[in-house]
């Protein structure tokens, strides 16, 4: 393939998927600054390899995004201060849920944050979760049952959700 | 209303910022891919040359300097004798892996790795250091080099023993009784090994039988702590006597001398002249201030005349540089100086290097007859682990760097 066609259909497929990316990200990060920052490396990094990966390149993306929202959280981690009390949110209204849902997973660990984008919104697989992650299956039942249970604590009306999502 | 965790995950997504077509992704990409190429290049070229230089290094450290060329004409069985000595690396090479350096124009003791203190032959024909692997070798006790370089004696678990610096043979000879608490000296004179045993001396002939034993309880004893030797004769003496022994005489040839003589008695190659360093205070007070020097000239029948070196003071006379030169250290300055008998004036020979401290230096006396060249420092190889942990850490720094600047590059 000539480098006029691979750009073409790299800029096809960015045109196609960077929405799903971007929500994606936007999960992983609770931060729409940082999705959009995180979606654009993940791009920069597939164009050198867009030969190789071209025909299926969302496992690729897919695995980038979720180590480098672990990466980069990490590295950011020291600067930032936290705190035990959740912010003021709505309690009522149509944002509500958002709020409460984006809050809590802003409480979890980044490995756990991923694990549960991974397998409860990209719906993969505990086998295609450790390999995107690139940890053991074992971890990530671990990091699912440990996710689900801090979730249940921090948005109590997810409860009862969660009791039909196995862990 | 929701009920499934993915429906609400779906639903939060909802806020994300809207995707659509980029145009200068794809350039920037590019961009970005040849940066990090370029980048990454340079650093492993840096890596490549620090590893390169550090193999280099590392040869260069465990190198002989280049043997020093003697002049035309010169004998090139003659010992030489470096402008300066050094102190070898702990991990110098031994006899036992490197081979025999051949006649030593002096052996020192240094720091070896392993073995605590080992003692380094200095080659008289190239100049070369190596450790001398000597069987036995009792580390804290006396050694002693011949005046050829060809031998070194020294104890060892069961005697006396003298290694060969060409072959590396060494003859041993056991001594039965048992060792004194200080360390007793041996000299080597002519083909004779003589050592002190618990008060008794004996000459022995290398490879041979005993010649001679000399016991307190039946005579005059030779004093082995400074003695010298000229031919097959023994040469010490202190206060106002000098005395030569001889392995074929039960008693020695006494002289008696107008100046108290201290120190080492140093014969000239002739025999027939020696000098010493006056003891101004009597053997007893162990006074090392520089003291004047004397010629011993016969005088008659057991006398001997001891007119002073004009003007010179040093510390300690070793050795003879021709008939008429004589050679003294200096312990101020760390300065073998020749000094012409007439004259009295000192001329700087050869020194101990900077970082040389109490290194047991012994050279061979015709060693000081011989051309003097431009010594180099000798080997100092450094260890497997430092080499290998400096290759490593450079890896491992270039390895970090690598990473370092992939992720800090932008497009």
């Amino acid at each position: 393939m000539s480098e006029r066609d691979l750009r073409a259909s790299f800029e096809e497929y960015v045109a196609a998927r960077r929405g799903a990316l971007l929500r994606t990200a936007y999960l992983l990060t609770g931060n729409a600054h940082d999705a959009e920052d995180l979606v654009q490396t993940a791009l920069l990094n597939v164009v050198p390899r867009w030969g190789q990966i071209a025909a299926n390149p969302e496992p690729y993306l897919r695995t980038v995004l979720a180590r480098e929202s672990v990466n980069r959280w990490r590295r950011r981690r020291w600067r930032e201060i936290h705190t035990d009390r959740l912010p003021e949110a709505p309690t009522e209204g149509p944002g509500a849920d958002r709020v409460a849902l984006g809050a809590a997973l802003a409480r979890l660990a980044p490995r756990q944050r991923a694990v549960v984008v991974l397998r409860y919104y990209e719906d993969l697989t505990e086998r295609e979760t450790a390999q995107v992650l690139g940890i053991s299956v074992g971890t990530v039942k671990s990091q699912t049952h440990h996710a689900l249970a801090r979730l249940r604590t921090l948005v109590p009306d997810l409860g009862h959700d969660l009791r039909h999502v196995r862990g | 209303m929701i009920t499934l965790l993915r429906d609400r995950l779906a639903d939060l997504a909802e806020d994300a910022p809207v995707g659509g077509p980029d145009a200068t992704l794809w350039v920037r990409g590019r961009r970005l891919s040849r940066r990090r190429r370029t980048g990454t290049a340079v650093i492993v070229a840096v890596a490549v040359l620090l590893l390169t230089a550090l193999s280099t290094l590392t040869w260069q450290r465990s190198q002989q300097p280049p043997s020093p060329a003697g002049p035309p004409g010169w004998a090139t069985d003659a010992l030489r004798l470096p402008d300066e000595f050094f102190v070898p690396g702990a991990r110098l090479d031994g006899t036992d892996d490197a081979g025999e350096i051949g006649p030593l124009a002096a052996v020192l003791r240094a720091p070896r790795h392993g073995e605590g203190r080992g003692l380094a032959g200095i080659s008289g024909e190239t100049g070369d250091y190596r450790f001398l692997d000597l069987p036995g070798w009792v580390q804290d006790d006396h050694v002693s080099l011949s005046a050829d370089g060809a031998r070194v004696a020294y104890w060892d678990d069961e005697g006396v023993a003298v290694y060969d610096t060409a072959s590396g043979a060494v003859s041993s000879h056991p001594v039965a009784s048992a060792p004194g608490a200080e360390p007793e000296p041996l000299v080597l004179v002519g083909d004779e090994l003589w050592f002190q045993r618990g008060g008794a001396v004996t000459a022995w002939r290398i490879g041979g039988d005993e010649v001679r034993t000399w016991r307190p309880a039946e005579g005059p004893v030779p004093s082995l702590g400074a003695a010298t030797g000229v031919g097959t004769t023994l040469v010490e003496g202190a206060g106002h006597r000098m005395r030569l022994w001889s392995s074929g005489r039960a008693r020695p040839e006494v002289h008696e001398t107008r100046r108290p003589v201290g120190g080492r008695i140093v014969p000239a190659p002739t025999g027939r002249a020696y000098v010493a360093v006056v003891d101004r205070d009597g053997p007893s007070t162990g006074d090392t201030r520089p003291s004047a020097v004397t010629m011993l000239l016969a005088a008659g029948p057991g006398r001997l005349r001891t007119p002073l070196v004009p003007g010179l003071e040093t510390n300690e006379v070793v050795g003879w540089r021709d008939d008429t030169t004589f050679v003294t250290f200096s312990a101020d300055d760390a300065v073998f100086s020749s000094v012409a008998l007439g004259t009295g004036s000192p001329k700087p020979l050869t020194r101990l290097g900077a970082d040389v401290g109490d290194v047991d230096l012994q050279v061979a006396a015709d060693a000081w007859r011989g051309r003097v060249y431009e010594a180099q420092p000798p080997p100092d190889p450094w260890g497997p682990w430092v080499v290998s942990g400096a290759a490593g850490g450079v890896v491992v720094l270039g390895a970090v760097a690598v990473v370092w600047w992939r992720r800090r590059v932008r497009a």
